[in-house]
């Protein structure tokens, strides 16, 4: 697959290059376009490609700026807090939050220089702190929920920030690699690149990636899912079986 | 070697989980119980989500019964009738287990009421037989023998109406309390994972006066039927038993219980229900203190209704 990724990437490059592009153009890949979560998955690394090309060629110093994003299918989220109640801790209060991404890592590159681009990371909701759940908030109170959110979900390895996460392999590429954790989600993900140069938004491109379960593992999560009383039956026999099973040899010893 | 469960969506050791189930098993044999009352916390401890934990424990507990559930069977020293009878209670119980368990996971307090729940049985459980063990132990040195543990007289519930006669355990006694005590350990059972012949073993012998021989293999074909209709609920209502952690739990608990049912042998009564008392007070201890020390983390998330 990665080396599927080159080839594009390479034909993109050589097809701008001839193109009649005005600006810059972005191209990017992805070293997979679907991870299947097969019985002995452990997690996954996804690498993504990015090429950038300008008519009449890029500058000696161009200040290219780029962020990658990688975003999960969204569910809402119900963040629980513990309070001590006759003595016991129990979740007392408890907040909503809608349109939480079950998975979110941004990678920026590492000339992002973070003063200046804080205005565009919060125009373009890159940035757990900027991603709109978080944004709906405004008393102190919602915002220690949603705060507890995203380190909760940053201990899981389910969100994360890196600055300096994109490396130029020369100044019209880059490159950034991912760690998904075994405990992703499967689901739909999109994967975002942006293009900034001297703070200004110049390209961007958005691709899916298709997480799935596989497989043995598949057949198991489908067959629980749309047949739970044949499954449960199944697992009853299984159980029953190896229990006269155990007996059995219990007995001969 | 790593093992990615399909229903628990995270990938484990498979070797830990043997372990565990093994662990577990060995207890189980020597001790003459299910064990599901150390495996679910065990399984929530090691990152299995509580739900999880408590729905797949169940064909475990079926598992191990059964394999035990035979011998009795073939000594005839089931009482098919009184089991029947408390099934029939049981199967109700756990009918409301799964839809009490499924509403206090959208409440969110499954976890509190797990947690105050086994420290109420444990604790209560676990003392009384660390009380009568420690009284039997002391007794066996007096007088070197062993007292009966329960008396002849009869009590209220030899009072109460509808009685049923059961040959087996050679009893005439009123059906009320049998579907009762059916019906409040089969929802039990549902609502917390665990197979309860902790419970069901004393109410037998303590409040029905059913002979201890009989009470035993009555009482592992009863928790065999009700965990076995639960696992089927479990997957039905909530979609939570996971079949590749069942079987590894499985495994691992038939392989121990032989080395448990060795070492339980070389030991006496007494002293077996001596440390059982102790290691059922430790699990409910543990509870206690996660339930009164403060939490390492206020805040815990769930996720609600995908789109």
């Amino acid at each position: 697959m990665i080396r599927f990724a080159r080839i594009l990437l390479v034909s993109g490059i050589a097809f701008c290059l001839c193109g009649p592009a005005a600006a810059e153009e972005l191209v990017s890949a992805l070293s997979d376009e679907e991870i299947e979560i097969r019985s002995d998955f452990v997690g996954s690394r996804i690498v993504v490609f990015g090429a950038i090309t300008k008519q009449g060629g890029i500058s000696q110093d161009p200040n290219y700026e780029v962020a990658v994003v990688i975003e999960g299918p969204r569910s809402d989220v119900i963040a629980r807090k513990k309070d001590r109640r006759l003595g016991i801790w129990l979740n007392s209060e408890s907040r909503r939050f809608y349109n939480v991404p079950s998975y979110y890592s941004v990678h920026l590159s590492e000339n992002y220089s973070a003063a200046a681009s804080e205005r565009q990371l919060q125009q373009f909701r890159l940035g757990l702190h900027n991603l709109n759940f978080y944004r709906s908030v405004y008393n102190s109170k919602d915002i220690a929920f949603a705060d507890a959110l995203i380190e909760l979900r940053r201990e899981q390895g389910m969100f994360a920030e890196l600055p300096d996460a994109v490396g130029f392999l020369a100044p019209n590429v880059f490159r950034t690699t991912f760690h998904l954790p075994s405990v992703i989600p499967v689901g739909t993900y999109r994967v975002s690149v942006y293009l900034f140069r001297d703070e200004v938004l110049v390209g961007a491109q958005v691709q899916n990636l298709k997480i799935a379960k596989g497989g043995f593992s598949d057949q198991i999560a489908k067959f629980a899912d749309s047949q739970g009383l044949a499954y449960g039956l199944a697992v009853l026999v299984i159980a029953i079986a190896t229990g006269w099973l155990a007996g059995v040899i219990f007995r001969r010893n | 070697m790593q093992l990615y469960l399909p229903i628990a969506e995270m990938t484990v050791n498979m070797f830990l989980f043997l372990a565990m189930g093994g662990a577990v098993g060995f207890l189980s044999g020597m001790f003459g119980i299910g064990g599901g009352f150390l495996l679910t916390p065990l399984l929530i401890f090691s990152g299995i989500s509580p739900a999880v934990a408590v729905a797949t424990v169940t064909p475990q507990i079926v598992a191990s019964s059964t394999s035990a559930a035979i011998s009795y069977w073939r000594r005839k020293l089931i009482d098919e009738k009184m089991t029947l009878f408390l099934l029939a209670g049981g199967v109700f119980g756990s009918g409301l287990g799964v839809v009490v368990f499924s509403a206090l996971r959208s409440v969110g307090q499954l976890d509190l009421i797990i947690s105050i729940a086994y420290v109420t049985f444990l604790g209560l459980i676990g003392g009384l037989m660390l009380k009568e063990s420690l009284g039997a132990l002391r007794s066996v040195r007096k007088e070197g023998k062993l007292r009966s543990a329960a008396g002849t007289h009869h009590n209220w519930i030899h009072g109460l109406p509808l009685k049923v006669r059961f040959r087996r355990s050679k009893l005439y006694v009123s059906l009320i309390p049998v579907v009762v005590l059916g019906f409040g350990i089969g929802f039990l059972g549902t609502v917390l994972g665990i197979g309860v012949g902790f419970i069901m073993i004393p109410a037998l012998i303590y409040l029905l006066r059913v002979p201890t021989n009989v009470v035993i293999g009555t009482s592992l074909g009863y928790i065999m039927v009700t965990m076995g209709v639960a696992t089927v609920l479990h997957s039905v209502a909530n979609k939570s038993v996971d079949v590749l952690l069942a079987v590894l739990l499985m495994i691992g608990g038939v392989i121990g219980a032989q080395f448990g049912a060795q070492v339980g042998q070389a030991l006496r009564g007494e002293q077996l229900r001596a440390l059982l008392a102790l290691l059922v007070l430790a699990v409910g201890v543990r509870f206690l203190l996660d339930l009164v020390l403060p939490p390492d983390q206020l805040y815990s998330l769930a996720i609600v209704g995908a789109p």
